[in-house]
């Protein structure tokens, strides 16, 4: 059933319809004795840890004073010299150390969740009196506050302030609100106020949660003390004595952080049985309160809207590209859950009646909970056939004070209304963009490589559809001609890159993992022989390539020469846009691809700024390491500035929100302060996702309308093939519909936090990746867990002053574009509820 | 003699220093709860504590803030104002054409950033005046035409018709040195002079405007004299004296307008008007500002040289 979005600006008559469906009070659902022993045992547990956990300290304290009392005295008298004394100090130092390390994570702050907006119930006079009906017919608080924000799901928890609750808050997602119908909203949230109502097993439950949450944190949290003690370890300025001390402290960090991890495994298997029962009794009062059938209906619904929101959310960089964002990502959510194929949708129905409930599960398997649900006979209380929209006033002007409040916090800045674009033109453009890139693939079969350009001149004369025909059984016979060059290439290039930061280490006598970058041994013969042999590759695999890419460049230039006929052209393009576009974009694909010698090179110095920034923490006098940065830089800043002058002034091909934006603007990315390595590193990360994004989107773009032009000929376009594009789009959408349990997502997440988190880029390797998150089984977003992030090159690179030596070796023009668009996570999935 | 300290309004107000130090320790509840608590009217106070609280906001923090709380209207309000200052650091207070190509990039990308703030923080809380208060400054610093500054300014009266803060950013941006001219730069202040009550502090709209025209003489116009000539002015000092006398003699001590006060504490200073001097500076108590004593040279000087004229 798809709900209407449209405010149906309910008569005061219907509102008092729809609320006094809700009046009176629903019977309690009985707790068994079973349940409640159950819910006492799993609270006395998850007491017992902390307990546990303290009797530890304790019993460390107990230790050191025993032994500074009982044993120390009589060491020390029985030690000859002085000197030796000392030595006796040492098991006192450790367990001092451990203690402190035992005791520090109680004073870690926990991380601050990002705030949903506040409704006010003097603006949503009916949904709060919605709510406060629904609470009141099942037994629960009345919410003090009501959140909206932009997940589909929705969550009830209990604030607690200096032990005191300060009430219920009830949290609502807008992509959820927009895509179900009233009846629905209302199961889903007596399912939250369900778990609410009564009063023991509510506060016991919201203990539960929190010991669980609480020793989670302590287990994975990383603070600064660890982040320092890291970047000690690793110094190889620190003398033995402090190497020591050093290496017991992290020692015994790794040794609380294991009793931590131990513990909080302990309390999750205690409760999650617990859990799962208590999820079975929120279930109850849903299915009374609804039906089974709206039940039912309910549980596909949350999980197709989540996929539809996740698939909408994956997109959001490609319209950031152009400046521009949706105006409402609820709406873009319930357009792209319409957009869900047949197949996506079988398999979301599959995995739901298929997955089995895990030992560590804290929430049963939905067909668990469907077959218990079926056990509720009772005819629902409450029936609506209108949207959940239907309880706010303007319910698409709080969709879109959700959408950029999300914008706000994922970019930190406030998204400004000329940026906004209506969610039919976002979808319309990424339904371009998608079919551009498909072109593209399927005009060259796949044999496009990102590291190499087409071989193009200006349009070509219009050919006939035999010539046409001619040209495209050539390009096939080269094609299967060519082999594995286009692997080959990549291949070589990769050796290349590789051979090159292991050449200059071992120039400057730096310490390295051969293995890391792929080589046999640390030997710059052996270096130069592979750097020798990839040169060669490069070469064979030019050769072989170059026939087939100026076959592709000339059949695509007659192709688009077509545009010069007028019958083809009245067919393809009656406004005559596209004759004017067409030349704009052949001259910046040629100029862009005239460029790609410099993109390489930018590749490869940057791969070696990546290896010698990362050896600077450990050798920070190195002079050479210093000296041959500075050269780097030098030679970044100079690719940089070449493109920069070589784009500049040449339009954006694109429409924009900045209307005079350039393509140097849009490429060039430039440290925001002079000298920064890190800042240096991601701009020309940026500049080269910029470049090749740039570059195949032209390509795409000039593929799609040849490609509508041949088909105007007649000429079929050419065989979809199967390739990275769409076994990529397939295992995202395997990913959207195969969701990992919730409690080892938040495991999973706790444990990803250990290391930096923000991506990173391969040494060697061109970050092309784009973050993907996982939808949990309530439809929550979690970032992605299953990606491992290399470890960053500068995650711990101090603010020394070496690094200000380098801001006189360059200059950078700042200007036009200013705000950054690079690639973000537009996931935020809120871990804390 | 030990030099006398350099004015600190916020000296004046625990709540305000208690919040500047924690902004030391790089946390800002304090300041979260004072605008919180302002988000009322009157609007003037909001205003006193952004013009106190934003010049020493420590940016990471206040991005941090945003950041976790994107609906807290407070949030991008103090960071929008707090960018202003930023961008104003940058671009420094000399005369425009002593300033780099760059360092003009810079101050306007950091004027455009505080208006995305500011016209977030406006959606955020539509009642309030302060976000189109405060836009004057980002389009008197763009140099944009005063129908922009003029529609910020209504825009601000429409919530607040006695919006202080917003009349005073419009007679500044409209002044001959920026965006307007003598002539619209007074008739604006005029305008919010008729609005004066003893209740608002609109009367020092009308107060800045001929000091500005002092400064405009004695800087730009390069005449000593003409300085002089403009403080003797008898129809000028009556314009003022007049309106003294019927909003801000009989007005009530109100603890958002002190540091304001120090416009009409320096105006009768230069005039030498010792009488309505005394009862400012009484009123200031201990919120002296910076501006405009500095107009005098060595700005704790001037105030001493002043509390010296009546005897204090």
């Amino acid at each position: 059933m798809k709900p209407d979005c449209s405010p149906p600006g309910l008569s005061k008559a219907q509102e008092a319809q729809l609320l006094s469906a809700l009046e009176g009070r629903l019977p309690e659902i009985p707790l068994t004795l079973g349940y409640r022993l159950g819910l006492l045992f799993v609270a006395g547990a998850m007491v017992l840890l902390p307990v546990l956990y303290l009797t530890l300290v304790g019993g460390v304290l107990f230790g050191m004073w025993t032994y500074a009392t009982d044993y120390l005295p009589a060491l020390v008298k029985a030690s000859s010299r002085g000197r030796e004394a000392v030595i006796f100090l040492f098991p006192l130092v450790v367990a001092g150390i451990l203690v402190v390390f035992l005791v520090k994570p109680f004073f870690a702050p926990p991380p601050r969740a990002v705030r949903a907006l506040r409704l006010e119930r003097q603006r949503e006079p009916l949904l709060f009196a919605f709510v406060d009906r629904l609470s009141q017919l099942l037994g629960a608080p009345i919410p003090v506050a009501i959140y909206l924000d932009n997940e589909v799901n929705a969550a009830a928890s209990l604030q607690l302030r200096k032990g005191r609750s300060r009430g219920l808050e009830l949290t609502l997602g807008a992509p959820l609100v927009a895509g179900v119908t009233l009846a629905q909203l209302a199961g889903v949230l007596a399912h939250e106020l369900g778990h609410f109502n009564q009063r023991a097993g509510m506060r016991l439950s919201y203990f539960i949660r929190t010991v669980n949450g609480w020793l989670a944190r302590l287990a994975y949290q990383r603070d600064a003390v660890d982040a320092w003690l890291l970047r000690q370890c690793k110094d190889p300025e620190n003398g033995l004595l402090s190497m020591a001390t050093v290496w017991t402290c992290r020692g015994l960090i790794w040794l609380t952080r294991k009793i931590l991890v131990a513990l909080t495994w302990i309390g999750h298997v205690i409760s999650s049985f617990q859990m799962r029962q208590m999820e079975f009794d929120a279930d109850r009062h849903q299915v009374r309160l609804v039906g089974f059938e709206v039940f039912a209906a309910t549980m596909e619904e949350v999980q197709l809207l989540a996929v539809g929101h996740q698939q909408g959310l994956a997109r959001l960089d490609e319209c950031w590209s152009d400046g521009r964002l949706p105006d409402d990502l609820p709406q873009l959510a319930l357009s792209y859950r319409h957009k869900l194929d047949h197949e996506l949708v079988t398999t979301v129905r599959d995995h739901l009646a298929s997955e089995k409930t895990g030992f560590f599960s804290t929430h049963p398997a939905t067909a668990q909970r469907l077959a218990r649900a079926r056990r509720e006979t009772g005819a629902p209380v409450f029936r609506s056939q209108l949207p959940a929209t239907a309880l706010c006033g303007d319910f698409a002007a709080l969709s879109r004070l959700v959408t950029r409040a999300h914008y706000c916090s994922v970019l930190g800045e406030a998204v400004r209304p000329e940026e906004l674009i209506s969610v039919a033109r976002t979808v319309s453009q990424l339904d371009r963009s998608s079919s551009e890139r498909e072109a593209l693939h399927r005009f060259f079969q796949g044999q496009l490589g990102p590291l190499r350009p087409l071989v193009l001149g200006g349009i070509g004369p219009p050919a006939t559809p035999e010539e046409l025909a001619a040209l495209r059984d050539r390009a096939a016979q080269l094609r299967s001609r060519r082999g594995s060059s286009l692997e080959t290439y990549g291949e070589a290039f990769d050796a290349l890159i590789r051979s090159r930061q292991a050449e200059v280490l071992l120039e400057l006598r730096l310490r390295f993992d051969a293995k890391a970058l792929g080589l046999p041994k640390r030997d710059l013969a052996a270096v130069l022989a592979i750097q020798e042999d990839a040169h060669r590759k490069l070469r064979t695999a030019t050769d072989a390539l170059g026939p087939l890419e100026r076959e592709d460049g000339v059949r695509l230039t007659r192709a688009l020469g077509l545009l010069a006929v007028p019958e083809v052209a009245a067919r393809v393009d009656p406004d005559r846009a596209l004759r004017e576009e067409v030349p704009r974009l052949l001259e910046t694909a040629i100029l862009l691809g005239s460029l790609f010698e410099t993109g390489r090179e930018l590749i490869e110095e940057r791969a070696v700024l990546a290896a010698l920034a990362s050896k600077l923490e450990a050798y920070p006098e190195h002079d050479e390491l210093g000296q041959r940065l500075r050269e780097v830089i030098k030679i970044l800043y100079e690719k940089l500035a070449f493109l920069a002058t070589a784009l500049d002034g040449v339009p954006y091909p694109f429409a924009h929100s900045y209307e005079h934006m350039t393509l140097a603007d849009f490429v060039v990315a430039w440290p925001q302060e002079d000298g920064d390595l890190e800042q240096l590193y991601e701009a020309t990360q940026q500049t080269l996702d910029r470049f090749y994004e740039v570059y195949f989107r032209v390509a795409g773009r000039l593929a799609f309308i040849a490609q509508q032009l041949e088909e105007a000929v007649g000429l079929a376009p050419l065989p979809e093939v199967e390739g990275e594009m769409e076994a990529e789009s397939r295992q995202q959408d395997l990913a959207v519909a195969d969701p990992p349990r919730p409690e080892h997502l938040a495991l999973a997440f706790a444990r990803a936090n250990k290391g930096p988190c923000y991506p990173c880029l391969p040494i060697g390797g061109v970050y092309r990746g784009r973050h993907v998150g996982r939808i949990n089984s309530t439809g929550s977003i979690q970032r992605p867990l299953d990606r491992e992030h290399p470890p960053c090159p500068f995650s711990s690179l101090p603010a020394s002053s070496l690094l200000s030596a380098f801001a006189s070796s360059s200059s950078s023009p700042r200007g036009g574009w200013a705000r950054s668009t690079r690639r973000k996570t537009w996931f935020c999935g809120n871990t804390s509820r | 003699m030990a030099r006398p300290r350099a004015p600190d309004a916020s000296r004046a107000y625990p709540e305000i220093r208690a919040a500047r130090r924690q902004f030391k320790r790089r946390k800002l509840s304090r300041a979260a709860a004072l605008l919180s608590a302002s988000r009322q009217p009157p609007w003037s106070l909001r205003s006193f504590y952004l013009d106190l609280l934003a010049e020493t906001a420590p940016l990471p923090v206040l991005d941090a803030w945003c950041r976790h709380d994107p609906t807290s209207p407070d949030a991008w309000l103090l960071r929008g104002v707090r960018r202003i200052y930023w961008a104003w650091e940058a671009r420094g207070s000399d005369r425009a054409s002593t300033v780099s190509e760059d360092m003009w990039q810079v101050f306007f990308q950091r004027l455009h950033a505080a208006e995305s703030d500011l016209l977030w923080a406006a959606e955020l809380l539509p009642e309030d005046p302060e976000p189109y208060g405060q836009r004057i400054s980002i389009a008197m610093g763009l140099g944009r035409e005063p129908d922009e500054i003029l529609a910020c300014l209504r825009a601000a009266t429409e919530r607040d018709p006695e919006s202080y803060c917003a009349y005073r950013k419009a007679v500044y941006a409209l002044t001959e040195k920026w965006c307007g001219s003598h002539e619209t730069m007074f008739e604006l202040a005029r305008e919010a002079a008729r609005r004066a009550t003893p209740d608002n502090d609109l009367a020092l709209v009308l107060i800045t405007a001929h000091l500005e025209r002092w400064l405009y003489y004695r800087s730009f116009d390069q005449d000593a004299e003409g300085a002089r000539q403009y403080l003797r002015d008898r129809d000028v000092r009556r314009e003022v004296g007049l309106l003294y006398d019927r909003t801000m003699k009989p007005s009530r001590l109100r603890k958002s307008s002190q540091p304001a006060w120090n416009i009409a504490a320096f105006w009768f200073y230069l005039t030498h008007d010792r009488h309505r001097l005394a009862f400012c500076l009484e009123r200031i108590g201990d919120a002296f500002t910076e501006t405009p004593w500095l107009f005098a040279g060595d700005p704790a000087e001037a105030i001493a040289a002043a509390r010296k004229m009546v005897g204090k």
